[in-house]
């Protein structure tokens, strides 16, 4: 089952399926919708795993933590920290899940991938190269990204 | 239908470079050149003859291939097909980049997505696919 909810309601929501018997927090991720929108999701199941709840909403940039309710979030969060750089408000280690001395977020839209900086498109080839075009681009990457 | 290789028909690729360019992990690479059609009926009596390209090289790198099959799809002179001919494992990662020799001999197995069989390494071209 899929439920959307308001971002206010983030910790709410999730008190109430505790107490409803959703007592296996599996995980929580995200996803980077536009510049300052993020999908967030978690997904919590039964004890015998027979049913799940998968709850979805938006936020800016922050949201409550979970750790009260459930425990097991503290390191989804961190990593949802490190990956897309959401605060999760009143977390006791807001600090990366994984350590490492690579910075920035990797799952930003915004992040230019490396290997794609260090690549040359193949798309770039124009097999009659008297005809006159626009040089076509990579689609999904900046054009600040290629150097 | 299996999905285990993706062939190529290489007298069908007009070099469009469609599939290199919606290709989301940049496998596929293509090395063409064009030159005077010489069959087109505009070529005698036109100033500016018709040109057309001829493919060098096709090579699918299945080492980043994610079997997306995005390039089957876009592909509008019906070049690319899903096979169901298994890859055979390699040595090493630049062993995974077929060229189009190799991804001819995919073809027995390929199948198009409305289940007909694919053209044969000697067929002739099959034209813009219809849709």
């Amino acid at each position: 089952m899929i439920q959307e909810i308001a971002a206010s309601q983030w910790q709410e929501t999730h008190r109430n399926l505790l107490s409803a018997g959703y007592v296996r927090f599996e995980f929580l991720t995200a996803a980077h919708l536009t510049e300052n929108n993020f999908e967030i999701y978690s997904r919590v199941s039964t004890a015998d795993l027979a049913d799940f709840v998968l709850v979805k909403t938006n936020i800016s940039d922050s949201v409550e933590t979970l750790i009260e309710i459930y425990p097991a979030a503290k390191f989804h969060e961190q990593e949802t920290h490190q990956m897309f750089g959401i605060t999760f408000e009143n977390h006791p280690r807001m600090e990366k899940a994984f350590e490492t001395d690579f910075g920035g977020n990797p799952l930003r839209r915004d992040f230019a991938l490396i290997t794609r900086q260090a690549t040359n498109w193949p798309g770039a080839v124009e097999p009659d190269e008297k005809a006159k075009r626009r040089p076509s681009l990579p689609p999904g990457v900046h054009e600040s990204w290629s150097s | 239908m299996e999905h285990k290789s993706i062939a190529l028909h290489p007298s069908s690729c007009t070099s469009c470079m469609l599939c290199v360019r919606e290709c989301p992990d940049w496998c596929i690479s293509i090395e063409a050149h064009s030159e005077p059609d010489l069959e087109s009926p505009e070529y005698s009596n036109s100033r500016r003859p018709s040109m057309k390209n001829v493919l060098d090289k096709f090579t699918i790198n299945f080492g980043d291939c994610m079997w997306c099959g995005i390039c089957v799809e876009v592909c509008p002179f019906d070049a690319l097909f899903w096979s169901s001919t298994e890859i055979e494992p390699k040595p090493t990662a630049e062993h995974l980049i077929l060229d189009q020799t190799q991804l001819t001999k995919f073809l027995p197995g390929a199948i198009r997505n409305d289940g007909t069989s694919a053209p044969q390494e000697n067929d002739p071209p099959s034209g813009r696919r219809k849709k």
